[in-house]
């Protein structure tokens, strides 16, 4: 449950007291379920804010009423509060977006199509509500891959899955027994985090990158994260930083590089902080930002020189 | 504060306000103007629609404030239990950055059920916000993009790969546009001008980045076989012009931002070799031997 100030209260107060009123006396560890508002401020506020609430001339019939058993609460009177508040624009466009994504993602896979009933039919009476009109916000996620259903289909079924995985460092494929946790789309790709059983850790892996899958018989070791309380899909403060400095008009360099930290400095510059996830990663990366990007600091284990011998290597190939 | 003047049937002087909620003031009219100017400034930040209107009867007029329930009241359509928790799940998979995803959900009565963790994160962007307002206000707008001055009727905002975009017809060109809200040099200019919401929207389409742009080119490159499966899968099959014999591939692609093409080349690193046409070649061995 969230802590609230005195503003949220009144806030989701607005919109507890129309649905307590509209219920027949709800429990209160429904309503506070149902609202996310903790049982003590629930109660506290009912008791000591609502129930004095009332409009001029202050006769018993225009005072709020508020009854309460152990268990159970009664709002009377509270005309005036009969209702929610309006939902704005801004709130309809993003819910429209959210559920309309949801659906071309759903139905660009298979399989969960009779989830979807109750979504279209909330998205089809939005949508009649604003006239028919096209929502004013939309959400494209990655186009989903060839394997995305088939790792989909692991977590569901919690099943082990080998991989064989495109490694960018050695320009080769390696074989990683996995254990699917989740998907998600950012940047324009779709990635799965999951154990990994070769190297005991928990992994994030392009799902573009995987070429085949091969669905094994054995059980899982492992329990997925509580992932409602990670925010950060990628665990960027797990990965050494690096530090470079750009000119600001270099600023378009960076697209497709979504996970850099970018601050702008004085002299029209730039400072990037870099969670080098690989030493393939840390390469592509010099070499898109060319000879004026300014390498202030590079995590241990990596060269100095990692930018002139990168190059070289690459120049090897139009030498030959 | 809020029930005065939701029950009101005709707008209230601050002082009227004061005599409703007694106790909750200050006898001190400063004090009171005070408090009272910052209540009414939070409610209306929480949402709440305080209209400030000319009191029936006065003169000289004098202005009140009141909450039409017309304005206040939800009026959008009953979702089912079922419709909503599906459209929180929805709110909850895909979820925009510093958005509340649950205020909509209190209005409409709260959700029982789990929270999951969201499949996509879609990023914030600084001018998301006056964008949104201005389709919402169908205000017509003015900024500065690849340094000239557009005017512009928004017709759209769309999210896709990891941008934001805005679809708007461009007044000048007489045609619709798609902007990257990133690119967009300083602030937008919201103007008091109105339009008719434009009919025709062209898709942005998911394609890879540097097929958009202005100058085109056939770049022929070749992938190693390590690698060519994964080009493949973004480039798709038909890009392949010939497969030789040691597995790796020749492809042809239409190129029109060559500065995106090369950081996508730079991504196999020395498993992609750019052989035509010769500037493209040259400029990448330029390129890297600048480095060296």
């Amino acid at each position: 449950m969230t802590n609230m100030n005195t503003l949220e209260r009144i806030k989701r107060l607005l919109s507890v007291l129309p649905w307590i009123e509209s219920q027949n006396g709800p429990y209160i560890e429904e309503v506070s379920s149902r609202f996310d508002y903790p049982q003590k401020e629930l109660i506290e506020d009912l008791e000591n804010v609502v129930f004095f609430v009332g409009v001029y001339p202050f006769t018993p019939d225009c005072l709020i009423e508020v009854s309460m058993t152990e268990e159970r609460v009664w709002v009377r009177y509270a005309d005036w509060f009969r209702q929610p508040m309006k939902l704005n624009k801004r709130e309809l466009a993003s819910l429209r977006a959210a559920g309309e994504a949801l659906i071309e993602f759903t139905g660009s896979l298979t399989g969960d199509i009779e989830e979807l009933g109750p979504l279209e039919r909330a998205l089809t009476k939005l949508s009649a509500f604003e006239g028919e009109t096209e929502n004013l916000l939309e959400i494209k996620l990655a186009t989903p891959t060839k394997h995305l259903l088939e790792v989909q289909g692991s977590i569901k079924d919690k099943t082990v899955i080998q991989i064989e995985y495109l490694v960018g460092s050695r320009s080769e494929l390696s074989k990683r027994k996995i254990e699917p946790e989740r998907i998600f789309s950012t940047g324009g790709n779709w990635y799965v985090h999951a154990y990994c059983k070769n190297s005991l850790l928990k992994k994030t892996f392009r799902v573009d990158r995987i070429k085949n899958i091969k669905i094994l018989d054995e059980a899982r070791e492992t329990q997925p994260d509580d992932v409602s309380v990670s925010k950060d899909f990628f665990n960027l403060d797990e990965f050494p930083n690096a530090i470079i400095e750009i000119s600001y008009q270099d600023k378009p360099l960076l697209d497709g590089f979504p996970n850099i930290e970018v601050e702008e400095i004085p002299d029209e510059k730039l400072k990037l902080s870099c969670p080098v996830a690989s030493e393939a990663w840390f390469k592509h990366l010099l070499m898109v930002l060319g000879i004026n990007a300014e390498i202030q600091e590079v995590p241990d284990g990596i060269k100095e020189n990692i930018r002139s011998e990168t190059a070289r290597q690459i120049l090897n190939i139009y030498n030959s | 504060m809020i029930s005065a003047l939701l029950s009101t049937e005709r707008p209230l002087s601050r002082h009227e306000i004061r005599e409703r909620i007694p106790g909750a003031y200050a006898e001190s009219d400063e004090s009171f103007r005070r408090a009272f100017e910052r209540d009414k400034d939070e409610l209306r930040a929480l949402g709440l629609p305080i209209s400030l209107e000319r009191i029936p009867g006065t003169d000289p007029p004098l202005e009140g404030y009141q909450i039409r329930q017309s304005d206040y009241e939800a009026d959008h359509p009953l979702l089912d239990p079922e419709e909503i928790a599906a459209l929180h799940l929805a709110s909850n998979l895909i979820h925009l950055q510093d958005d509340d995803i649950d205020s909509p959900f209190y209005k409409m009565g709260g959700v029982l059920g789990d929270k999951r963790s969201a499949i996509s994160e879609i990023p914030n962007e600084t001018l998301l916000d006056v964008c949104l307002h201005a389709l919402i206000e169908r205000s017509t707008i003015f900024f500065t993009y690849k340094n000239a001055r557009r005017e512009v009727n928004p017709i759209r905002v769309v999210f896709s790969g990891s941008n934001w975009y805005l679809i708007a017809y461009d007044k000048d060109r007489l045609d619709v546009r798609h902007f990257r809200l990133d690119r967009i040099e300083g602030e937008i200019e919201l103007t008091l001008e109105k339009f008719t919401l434009h009919k025709e929207v062209s898709e942005i389409s998911q394609e890879a980045p540097w097929r958009f742009g202005e100058e085109e080119r056939l770049v022929e490159f070749k992938i190693n076989k390590s690698h060519a499966a994964w080009a493949l899968e973004i480039i798709g099959e038909t890009a392949v012009h010939e497969e030789l014999p040691d597995g790796s591939i020749i492809l042809h692609e239409v190129v029109r931002d060559w500065e995106i093409f090369r950081s996508f080349i730079f991504s196999f690193l020395d498993a992609a070799e750019v052989m035509a046409p010769p500037e493209s070649r040259q400029d990448i061995i330029h390129w890297l031997e600048s480095m060296q």
